[in-house]
């Protein structure tokens, strides 16, 4: 395995652990200042939104503050779809390079995501798409796309379900 | 069922009670089926979904699988979606363009104006078979009102303008925001199911009573991001601004607020960013000029969530929502949400009103989560207390003279009078009365 590719796939395994710890700080730190966190939503049985600026997606945020503020609901336990918080386990695979640009990293990996909660128990799969770019050396994580496979949604969904 | 009525309803006793039945009972999911979702005008879709012949969208509308298509010649249809011969589904896309419906399991099709155009081997066909009686069966009723289409399934009844009543002076206020007077639905749809009865929805869509409670975590956001979130002391008001619930006819409601939250037409505040505050002021000064100043500032700085009976929420807040729901089951629906714009909005303001909907709006908003689970506690909590706790309370407001606030429950009782009139028969007198 190339050091990329491990390096790729650590930092992936560790953003799904951290989800699944809920070290949302150390989460939040994997990102860089301008991270793209977009879900898509489904506009036919093959296509998803593909414009995030213009059409209407499931979750869209520009920067790491939109993440900061998605943290600061789940902790201030005031919002009761996540009191209590679903229990969640990602169990990340198929992990790719997909290609490397300038000082990015392009990367894909699938998700299967089980969560137990308020509703029972649910598994859901999503795929990933992840842009990566060293900062101070570090490699973080710039942009990342979830395609949630599901286009009825079971209830609301947070970072944490994705 | 328990045989107790479905409300209690005596404002001069100050007393209005809903039998929790209502919410539970799966023979009265049975009744309003063909009491409510078979009589009413029922919410289709939007124009700007299919706009070139041979566009077509499937959903189910009250019920039953539909193909909404523009035909040949352009003119909107609402088609049936099923095959006249043993009954498939003819259209199985989600959208698309074509000229033919085409029914795979025998191989009829249908031209897009839903006249049967093909039939393998119909020489096996007696001579009384009639192709021409056999086109794509049509809802009975399909009329729109400023671009928003309406099935209904009872052919005997009055025109959608009718049934709007004082709805239509709301959507107008909506569509006033286009300055075409033409709104689309943006690419992109929400849709999740929620475990609780369909009509906690339509209570809990335009309850402002709960704003404070159930999303505290929103109003700090807002609150952090410098909006004024402080309540006035003295006035009954649990939010910063005054609003008002109202009757409007029909069974139709709205609440009808002072802004507090921000609007992309056209009340600019500081989470939009710097960047976009000459792009809301420039949109409320072409309301100015096109609406004068008085109509703008209704258009800009009110914000409405109307309901139109059944199952319609059209919420113009921090951004426009159409909403629409369908019970799957007594105690679960399945919800469908567009973001809806004007037409010649430019990418910059888009951008401000997708960014504004997607915080408060939808499963994955800063607001909607926290509302589903609120509906989800309630069905829990009443499914299997009905015996021991028979009535929910609505009196809020009920002793007031004159206007009643957004936090009342004046616009809960007129959804629920209308609801117990087509499911009992009975006329209410109440209606009038409060
Ligand atoms: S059911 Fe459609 S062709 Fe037979
Ligand atoms: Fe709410």
């Amino acid at each position: 395995m190339s050091d990329l590719q491990q390096e790729v796939t650590n930092l992936i395994y560790l953003e799904s652990t951290l989800l699944d710890r809920r070290e949302w700080d150390e989460w939040i730190d994997l990102y860089t200042e301008d991270a793209v966190y977009w879900v898509p939503s489904w506009v036919n049985e093959e296509e998803t939104t593909d414009d995030p600026e213009l059409q209407l997606n499931l979750i869209y945020l520009r920067n790491r503050g939109g993440l900061e503020d998605r943290v600061f609901r789940i902790e201030s336990r005031d919002s009761y779809a996540s009191v209590p918080l679903d229990r969640t386990v990602h169990v990340v695979g198929n992990v790719l390079v997909a290609g490397e640009m300038d000082d990015e990293v392009e990367a894909t990996a699938n998700c299967i995501i089980h969560t137990y909660g308020k509703k029972g128990g649910l598994t859901r799969a999503s795929l990933y798409d992840f842009r990566m770019r060293r900062d101070d050396g570090e490699l973080k994580i710039s942009r990342k796309k979830i395609t949630f496979i599901d286009d009825r949604l079971e209830g609301p969904i947070d970072v944490y379900h994705l | 069922m328990n045989k107790q009525p479905y409300i209690i309803d005596n404002p001069a006793e100050n007393d209005f009670r809903l039998n929790r039945q209502a919410l539970v009972d799966p023979d009265v999911l049975t009744l309003e089926k063909s009491c409510i979702f078979d009589t009413c005008w029922v919410y289709a879709g939007h124009d700007s979904e299919v706009t070139k012949p041979g566009d077509f969208v499937t959903r189910t509308v009250a019920g039953r699988p539909v193909i909404m298509a523009r035909d040949s010649n352009s003119e909107m249809r609402l088609f049936l979606n099923t095959c006249r011969h043993r009954g498939a589904k003819v259209c199985r896309e989600r959208s698309g363009n074509t000229k033919r419906f085409y029914c795979f399991y025998h191989g009829w099709s249908y031209d897009n104006d839903g006249a049967l155009a093909a039939v393998p081997g119909d020489d096996a066909y007696p001579d009384s078979f009639d192709r021409s009686e056999l086109g794509l069966t049509e809802a009975p009723r399909f009329e729109q009102y400023q671009g928003f289409w309406f099935a209904c399934f009872d052919p005997s009844v009055p025109d959608l303008e009718t049934y709007l009543a004082g709805a239509k002076e709301y959507i107008d206020l909506v569509v006033d925001q286009s300055p075409s007077g033409t709104m689309e639905i943006i690419t992109g749809v929400q849709e999740y199911d929620v475990e609780a009865n369909w009509k906690l929805l339509v209570e809990n869509s335009f309850d402002d009573y709960h704003l404070h409670s159930t999303h505290s975590t929103w109003l700090e956001y807002m609150k952090d991001a410098g909006v004024n979130i402080r309540v006035p002391n003295g006035k009954g008001l649990v939010l910063p601004k005054r609003g008002i619930g109202r009757n409007l006819g029909n069974g139709h409601a709205v609440i009808d607020n002072l802004n507090f939250r921000g609007r992309p037409v056209a009340t600019w505040i500081s989470i939009y960013g710097e960047d976009a505050k000459p792009i809301v002021e420039s949109a409320k000064a072409e309301l100015v000029e096109r609406l004068g100043e008085e109509r703008a500032e209704r258009v800009a700085n009110t914000n409405r969530n109307l309901f139109v009976f059944p199952n319609l929420m059209i919420n113009d807040g921090s951004s426009v929502t159409v909403r629409t729901f369908w019970p799957a089951a007594a105690d679960r629906m399945e919800v469908t949400a567009w973001a809806v714009g004007p037409v010649e909005e430019s990418p910059e303001m888009r951008k401000v009103r997708l960014d504004a909907f997607l915080t408060f709006y939808g499963p994955g908003g800063f607001a909607t989560p926290d509302d589903v689970e609120a509906l989800m506690q309630v069905q829990q909590g009443i499914a299997e207390t009905v015996s021991e706790v028979p009535w929910s309370v609505m009196t809020r407001g009920i002793a007031k003279e004159g206007e009643q606030l957004n936090s009342d429950e004046l616009h809960l009782r007129t959804f629920w009078r209308r609801w117990n009139e087509l499911m009992t028969g009975a006329e209410n007198s109440a209606q009038a009365s409060e």
